[in-house]
């Protein structure tokens, strides 16, 4: 028989993680996209200051579960924070709290779960389910890869909304994508999608790198869109987080075959005089990043943590200094259900504008960062509407 | 030459300052702790600290604020990493000196800020000791003899804890110069339920009860964070115990009912001194501590109320503690608990009485 699995949402990965289980062999029960109803469950169900993360996850794995998932993969962890449990609580909270019976329930903490599952799907060998893993992999990877040239180029186009467009198009395509060689093909023809884009070459965007804790860092509804949101106010964004090489980093090795650098030192030298100490969930990459974006000459930082995140309280204890000794502007966040979009906005625009003020001393166009128009009073003419 | 070095009297001084404490006299250096908490200490710390720190943190600024104008030549603010095997401390401990040192830098002018990382091997707590004596300018023989006196002092002083003696009275014994091993052996026998008030052939006397009182160290000992909890207690005629007075064995066995570790070693002994007391039918109650903003107990919490849930006839009691924790509020609310643990109490006995007389 075939069994029916799930998992939690986390950002575009969802595609790399569905087709991993489907080619081990088992039948999909994903959940919805995250929305307001996972929220609300997750809310509901999670101890009043769990993170953000483990809020969001367990609504979706509600929503897995109510998908007809017989089997949950999800978070374990790396310590030391919290994400180390969150598997395990989730698991006492969903059959003490909520009933639910899963008799399958595999919190990933070693390669060796991953061959657990596979062996629950049906793919006993274990030759065949690291070729499976090989494949899911480069499909995360090039779904990462894909979500890079948006948020670079987002800020560049002409036609407001195409980039979002393509990007919607080329993870479709991924989620539909099987064997190696279809993938590379996958691969070479939403770059080539992107670059049919019409862009404004010629423009010379500011460009802000965003750090912090890798759950809101990467998920685009758990962050309110915040790459898309710079994006369309016209700035260019780079983010120092993908999960591929965080799990490389972490639980492969530390040598990094494509940068050709060892990950740990190559992030303690750039944090050296601030953070002496990796102190858990992405502190030290956060902090060693602000140092890398500065000597990349990025306009500015945005950090985003998820309310009452432990290791992100420690960077932003050292952010201010940070930031005035490197004369780097630095913003952060703190996230969670009670953040409002409209305030959110506000200090969003706000930083653009000083951003653009400390470039070319005038504050930025502006546009609307949830639909990316430029506003009336401004190019009235050109919207026919003056 | 000695210096005056500095101690914040908050976080781990609740823990580990006998051992500190000896250490840094054997070096020949003086000892400064801080204030004890205060408006004024926690003030200085909301202000200093980041908005949205934990209250402990905040506290901790306070203390190092308050250090500031005691003449120090160095500031005591070791890196504690990991003390047991595979659990480290929480973040915000392993980030500690590096948070202080941004925000008042140029204003100290000597960290003690050695790490202790345990994780990998037991016992480099040695490495960890000479580290400081290097930073104070002692050298490595110094060091390793006064290493070995400060752990001596700290095994004695330990063991006088698991008499069920309370860190702050044992504190007292230290400070006033006891010998320790004198005090253990004299204490030792007794047993810490039974009190000189407890009198069972006398009905007319309410019984002691006896409380847990789980949560960390630096909340359950800091009178004013904690709104002077163990005078009050003592008032409504309750003993309290605390996880620290539980030896590391029973802790240990306490692991099974556990999937797997925590990663913070003081959250796991929290949650195991709590799953200790709660199957082990000598406490009439617990009481759950924990400060706002805490990350870790998050989690801890919703572990210890799961388990709580399946041992209700022990009553359990969370209390919240922030910068505005109110004495009167929490008065009201501890005295309402004991009430309700005395009523089931004499009904309990009532039931018993008629079932024997009847
Ligand atoms: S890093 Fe932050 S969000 Fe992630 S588990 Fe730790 S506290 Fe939670
Ligand atoms: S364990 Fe909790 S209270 Fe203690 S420092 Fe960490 S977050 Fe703060």
């Amino acid at each position: 028989m075939t069994y029916k699995i799930g998992f939690p949402r986390m950002g575009e990965t969802y595609i790399g993680f569905a087709k991993l289980v489907e080619l081990f062999g088992y039948d999909l029960a994903l959940p919805d996209a995250l929305s307001k109803k996972t929220i609300r469950l997750g809310v509901q169900h999670s101890p009043e200051y769990a993170c953000w993360p483990f809020k969001i996850s367990l609504g979706s794995t509600i929503e897995a579960l109510e998908a007809g998932a017989e089997v949950i993969g999800t978070l374990g962890g790396s310590g030391p924070c919290r994400a180390g449990w969150y598997g395990e609580l989730q698991r006492l909270i969903l059959v003490e709290d909520l009933g639910f019976d899963i008799p399958h329930f595999y919190p990933m903490y070693h390669l060796n779960d991953v061959f657990k599952i596979a062996e629950l799907g049906g793919t006993k060998s274990r030759y065949r389910a690291l070729k499976c893993v090989k494949y899911a992999w480069d499909t995360m990877r090039t779904a990462e890869y894909f979500e890079k040239i948006a948020i670079k180029q987002r800020c560049r186009e002409v036609n407001i909304g195409e980039t979002t467009k393509v990007q919607n198009e080329v993870m479709k395509m991924l989620t539909e994508t099987y064997e190696p060689a279809k993938l590379k093909q996958a691969k070479k023809k939403g770059t080539a999608m992107f670059e049919s884009i019409e862009t404004d070459k010629k423009m010379k965007p500011l460009k802000v790198g965003t750090v912090g804790e890798i759950f809101v860092v990467i998920d685009p509804f758990a962050n309110l869109e915040i790459e898309k949101k710079l994006g369309n106010l016209g700035i260019e964004v780079d983010r120092s987080l993908y999960l591929t090489d965080w799990i490389w980093r972490e639980l492969v090795m530390d040598y990094h075959p494509v940068t050709g650098y060892f990950a740990k030192k190559y992030l303690h030298d750039n944090a050296h005089g601030y953070l002496h100490e990796p102190v858990g969930g992405d502190a030290l990459e956060g902090i060693a990043w602000i140092n890398l974006y500065k000597e990349k000459g990025y306009d500015g930082v945005i950090e985003i943590g998820p309310f009452t995140c432990i290791p992100e309280i420690v960077t932003k204890s050292i952010i201010p200094t940070m930031s005035r000794d490197l004369d780097m502007p630095v913003q952060t966040y703190n996230i969670d259900e009670h953040t409002g979009e409209a305030g959110f906005i506000t200090r969003l625009e706000a930083f653009g504008d000083l951003l653009s003020q400390r470039r070319d001393g005038v504050p930025l166009p502006t546009r609307d960062p949830v639909t990316g128009r430029f506003s009336s009073a401004d190019f009235g003419a050109v919207e026919g509407k003056a | 030459m000695g210096k005056r070095v500095g101690i914040p009297r908050t976080l781990l001084y609740y823990y580990y300052y006998p051992q500190w404490n000896t250490f840094l006299r054997e070096l020949g250096h003086e000892v400064v702790v801080s204030a004890p908490t205060s408006k004024r200490i926690v003030d200085e710390g909301v202000k200093l600290a980041l908005n949205d720190a934990c209250i402990p943190i905040k506290l901790y600024h306070g203390h190092v604020v308050d250090l500031l104008d005691k003449d120090v030549d160095a500031f005591f603010i070791p890196r504690y990493v990991s003390m047991d095997p595979g659990a480290r401390m929480c973040p915000k401990f392993l980030g500690l000196p590096d948070i202080i040192r941004a925000k008042l830098e140029d204003q100290i002018p000597l960290y003690v800020d050695t790490k202790v990382d345990n994780r990998k091997r037991k016992h480099i707590e040695e490495k960890f000791y000479r580290g400081i004596a290097k930073q104070l300018g002692n050298n490595p023989s110094e060091a390793k003899l006064a290493f070995a006196k400060s752990q001596e002092v700290f095994e004695d002083f330990r063991r006088l804890l698991h008499t069920g003696m309370s860190y702050l009275d044992a504190l007292q014994l230290y400070n006033a110069g006891k010998d320790l091993k004198a005090e253990y052996q004299a204490r030792k026998d007794i047993d810490p339920f039974d009190h000189p008030l407890n009198d069972p052939e006398d009905p007319s006397q309410p019984r002691r009860l006896h409380f847990a009182v789980i949560g960390y160290v630096y909340l359950i000992y800091d009178d004013f964070i904690n709104a002077n909890l163990w005078k009050k207690m003592e008032t409504l005629n309750v003993s309290l115990h605390t996880f620290d007075q539980v030896t590391e064995e029973a802790l240990d066995y306490q692991t099974q009912r556990m999937h797997h570790d925590l990663f913070w070693m003081f959250s796991n002994r929290v949650v195991k001194g709590a799953f200790h007391f709660l199957h082990q039918d000598k406490i009439d109650g617990i009481i759950h501590i924990t400060a706002f903003g805490c990350g870790p107990d998050a989690m801890t919490t919703k572990l210890i109320e799961l388990e709580a849930k399946n041992r209700t006839h022990i009553p359990y009691m969370r209390v919240l503690l922030d910068e505005h924790t109110g004495d009167a509020g929490l008065m009201t609310r501890l005295e309402s608990f004991t009430d309700m643990i005395r009523r089931r109490d004499s009904a309990a006995a009532k039931a018993q009485n008629l079932k024997e007389t009847g």
